[in-house]
């Protein structure tokens, strides 16, 4: 049906390009690149990798339209997802409002030690939110 | 079957579709709607696990170097392999070449299982080394970093693969019944649906570990050189256990 333009060969093809990009993520994180660095080219190699067997091996390429609406409207929803949670996450000025580390999870209110609120300015601590 | 039904339907093809064209592509289209909730299902535990790793990096990058990334590196070979056979099972099906499909799809098998396999060595560690979060037993010291924040990689490490795992459970199962039904002629090179079917899902949780190879085993090698002692002794048990 869909597959009928896919000839073995390609197949093959796809397979000796994630073989290739397989062993190029493993060969980048053994470099000892920045970081930072790493996990962006780790990740950029893993996108190709999912693209590859989305667009051969699931036929996507050669599907209908439809179906590239769905597929594409899926990772999309994913983008929003990753995106928006890191956009608090990462925007959050941890030290101006008085933290010492970044805290952890807690059950409850009650259950945060008092070292983790901002000092007053008598060096005691106490909420935030209570003033003179 | 009531007699209405006496003209000749194609093999496979259900009454209320036009052609088997139109049944194909209603099926492409209803398994791409669950993939994309698996899609959100399985980003849901990447999201948490990346909002966790840039709360606490340190900790990440020592609790990451208790994983083997030539283990890792293996099974992402092996599931690989295990997609290609299974597009080959599809290609093969399409062809009509039974025989040449059945064995394309017990090969899909093999490797699905060898992975499984791998991933019991590397739980069985965990266990040995006190790595499962949530029990009493729980020693991490990796660093000197706090062992409840390491808790919070191993319980991220154990729900992406553990879920990860069972998805491979239910691929081997899935591709096992559709072996048996291609060996009983159930498909015809028209009519041959349900391989495709299978076939996309079994890509798909091949797609999920494309993306858990780097984020739990490599991203952080890059800091040491990793494999830790943890590790070395991992593949130890492993080669003891084939050789």
């Amino acid at each position: 049906m869909a597959e009928a333009h896919i000839t073995k060969k390609k197949y093959w093809q796809v397979f000796a390009a994630l073989m290739i990009l397989l062993f190029l993520t493993v060969f980048v994180a053994y470099m000892r690149i920045n970081p930072w660095w790493a996990i962006i080219v780790a990740m950029t190699i893993a996108t190709i990798k999912a693209l590859l067997v989305i667009l051969y091996f699931m036929h996507v390429r050669y599907n209908s339209k439809l179906t590239w609406l769905f597929v594409v409207s899926g990772f999309f929803w994913l983008i929003i997802m990753i995106g928006i949670t890191l956009t608090d996450y990462k925007t959050r000025d941890w030290e101006a409002a008085g933290y010492t580390e970044r805290p952890t999870t807690y059950s409850s209110p009650s259950q945060v030690p008092a070292s983790m609120y901002p000092q007053n300015e008598k060096g005691t601590a106490g909420h935030g939110d209570e003033g003179d | 079957m009531s007699e209405s039904h006496t003209h000749s339907h194609p093999q496979g093809l259900v009454h209320h579709f036009d052609d088997l064209k139109q049944q194909n592509e209603a099926a492409t289209l209803g398994m791409w709607s669950f993939l994309i909730t698996e899609i959100l299902f399985f980003g849901g535990l990447i999201t948490a696990y990346i909002v966790f790793r840039g709360l606490y990096p340190e900790v990440f990058l020592h609790a990451s170097h208790t994983l083997d990334w030539r283990l890792g590196g293996v099974n992402t070979l092996v599931l690989l392999c295990s997609s290609l056979t299974m597009a080959f099972a599809v290609h093969a099906s399409h062809e009509g070449k039974r025989d040449l499909a059945f064995w394309y799809l017990i090969l899909t098998i093999l490797f699905g299982t060898v992975f499984l396999v791998v991933k019991y060595f590397e739980y069985k560690s965990k266990v040995d080394h006190h790595l499962i979060p949530g029990t009493a037993s729980f020693t991490f010291t990796e660093g000197g970093v706090d062992a409840g924040k390491a808790q919070i990689f191993f319980f991220l490490y154990f729900a992406m693969t553990g879920v990860h795992a069972l998805h491979m459970v239910v691929g081997v199962c899935l591709v096992g019944w559709i072996a048996r039904n291609v060996k009983k002629e159930m498909y015809t090179t028209d009519y041959y649906s349900p391989v495709e079917m299978t076939g996309l899902y079994w890509h798909f949780v091949d797609i999920v570990w494309i993306f858990l190879y780097p984020l739990l085993y490599l991203i952080d090698l890059t800091k040491t050189g990793g494999g830790g002692d943890h590790a070395m002794v991992n593949v130890k048990s492993l080669m003891k256990f084939f050789g």
